[in-house]
């Protein structure tokens, strides 16, 4: 007895992680480009983005994860499209939820880059131009560097708010052990059938990792202080 | 350096229209007031300012050429810009913001990185960071960085303006070294008369987006802080370090240099200090001179609120910052005779050189 609910624990927490750390790596490769334009455009378009980009930070987790559940249903254009390509469907899927935990921390990512971005200022990256440097050699050794609290903050939050998701997971992944059952759904679970032994030891282990990982941000942070 | 420069950038009200060929040799001194758009040329130039349309040449090659739709960007471009502020990159220590062009220069001859060390004085910087160095330390390695990308010319935007006067002391010689050693053409924008005039082969000046050269033009350059006056004829010589200057009707007194050519007409330079507008009936004092000038119009600088008149005096105009005037009783307007008194002899600045042709014989 004790051992199967030790397995399963172990199992919602290696899949908390999976997903956060893929989300996150997801989130940063998207972000950046969209952070970069939104810090730099002079596009009319440019409110209307940031607005859309932000708009998961006020709806309530359900109203997004039951968008995404109809979207991601085999019976929705791109749902039934992505069971083509794939031969999988999106919904109660881990895939799924990953998809839902990228769309759900887009904000969190991308504006902490933008703001760093807008903190730079096109200058480094015009210095450097004129130093011979391509505008993507530039990027990549100068405007990325700099910004690269933004970056840090960008990939904690993205990493945090997925280990926190909640809502949104419970409506398109629902609550599957070892493929959707995230770490939070599993408290949830716990203390739903009053298995509060279980809640307490899955909840003081999301406590110290969060603390953990907050501390190592502060140690690197204060490596590297902001210009004065 | 040929630069032919046929452009025109709009944003909103602000029309930039440059029609010019430069022969760029030695240093092109830019003046003009605030908000005349030399930043913007010196950008259009740099290839950094994507809403430029027309045309640059550079020696024969294409840097701009809207039409063909060539835009060459500014990394194959190669005008070394050096802006107000040094902008090191935070992230490098100084040793690397040095190589940072270095490295990218390919097979491009240009300064060795020992020799910028030395001119410049760099080598017991090598190792720190940007936020240890002192402002004038930054400023020279921003100088030393761009010139060891092995860049075709210098384009100096102000680089001293935001630095104190004790600063400005500290750099101005390096930069002097600079210029003449490493022999690079240079263009430098500058507000202050005095720090730009001695180096400078050739003048342009810039007003409302236009540029002026100085001999087609006919016109001064005056900058808020001094003025500069064309077409100046030498009319007598005083002793063999003063001599009277014909400025339209009016009569400068300047020193002549040692070097000062036979030329028909020189370029004066008068220091802002230099200047006085006289109030009342005033006789000028021995040892200067005195101009009449018409008040052309009558502005206020928005950030000191001091007045600025334009003022013309003969077929040479310039302006003239002036927080006196705006405390005195006198009520200046348009039209106005006044009285300039220049307080200290002015200087030769240089010859007046023909548009297009680089730096007269004389």
């Amino acid at each position: 007895m004790i051992r199967a609910v030790e397995v399963i624990e172990l199992d919602s927490l290696w899949l908390t992680l999976r997903l956060a750390s893929l989300s996150t790596a997801i989130l940063m490769v998207l972000a950046t480009p969209l952070a970069y334009w939104l810090a730099t455009t002079k596009a009319g378009i440019k409110p209307i983005v940031e607005a859309v980009t932000a708009l998961p930070l006020i709806l309530p987790p359900t109203v997004l994860g039951f968008y995404l559940l109809i979207l991601f249903s085999p019976s929705s254009a791109f749902g039934s499209l992505w069971v083509q390509v794939t031969g999988q469907t999106l919904s109660f899927s881990f895939t799924g939820i990953l998809l839902a935990s990228v769309v759900h921390s887009f904000p969190f990512a991308v504006q902490p880059m933008q703001t760093a971005f807008e903190n730079n200022g096109r200058r480094p990256a015009e210095v450097a131009q004129s130093l011979g440097a391509s505008p993507f050699d530039a990027f990549i050794t100068v405007t990325v560097p700099m910004a690269r609290r933004g970056f840090l903050t960008a990939a904690v939050l993205g990493f945090a708010h997925s280990v926190g998701e909640f809502g949104v997971i419970l409506l398109v992944g629902g609550n599957i052990p070892g493929r959707t059952r995230v770490i939070s759904i599993d408290i949830y679970t716990h203390v739903e059938t009053l298995d509060y032994a279980s809640a307490h030891f899955l909840s003081m282990l999301t406590l110290c990792f969060a603390m953990l990982v907050l501390s190592l941000v502060f140690i690197v942070n204060r490596r590297y202080p902001i210009r004065t | 350096m040929r630069l032919l420069i046929e452009i025109e950038v709009r944003f909103g009200e602000f029309v930039l229209s440059v029609n010019e060929s430069l022969t760029l040799d030695g240093v092109t001194a830019l003046f003009g007031p605030s908000g005349s758009g030399k930043t913007t040329l010196l950008r259009c130039i740099a290839g950094l300012e994507p809403r430029a349309e027309g045309r640059i040449e550079a020696d024969d090659q294409a840097w701009l050429d809207s039409k063909a739709g060539v835009s060459l960007p500014a990394h194959h471009r190669m005008a070394g810009m050096v802006f107000q502020q040094a902008l090191l990159f935070p992230h490098l220590s100084v040793r690397k913001n040095l190589l940072y062009g270095w490295r990218r220069r390919g097979q491009r001859p240009g300064p060795d990185f020992s020799e910028v060390l030395d001119a410049l004085r760099l080598a017991p910087l090598l190792e720190q960071r940007e936020n240890e160095l002192s402002g004038g330390e930054m400023q020279r390695v921003a100088l030393g960085r761009v010139l060891l990308s092995a860049p075709r010319m210098l384009l100096l935007d102000e680089p001293l303006a935001a630095q104190d006067e004790r600063r400005k002391a500290e750099i101005l010689p390096y930069l002097k070294r600079t210029i003449r050693e490493f022999q690079l053409p240079v263009v430098y924008v500058s507000h202050a008369v005095d720090e730009v005039m001695p180096m400078a082969s050739r003048v342009l000046h810039m007003d409302s987006g236009r540029l002026q050269s100085s001999a087609a033009a006919r016109v001064s350059g005056g900058t808020a802080f001094g003025a500069i006056l064309l077409g100046a004829t030498l009319q007598r010589q005083l002793d063999s370090r003063l001599a009277v200057f014909c400025v339209g009707n009016a009569e400068v007194i300047a020193f002549l240099d040692s070097d000062t050519p036979n030329a028909r007409e020189v370029l004066l330079a008068v220091e802002p200090r230099d200047l006085v507008i006289a109030t009342g009936k005033t006789d000028a004092p021995l040892n200067a001179g005195a101009m009449d000038c018409t008040v052309r119009s009558i502005g206020e600088d928005e950030t000191s609120g001091n007045l600025v008149l334009e003022l013309a005096a003969g077929s040479s105009s310039f302006r003239l910052e002036h927080s006196f005037a705006r405390h005195s009783d006198t009520v200046l307007r348009v039209g106005q005779k006044i009285r300039v008194l220049l307080t200290q002899p002015a200087r030769v600045a240089s010859p007046i050189v023909q548009s297009g042709t680089g730096r007269d014989s004389a």
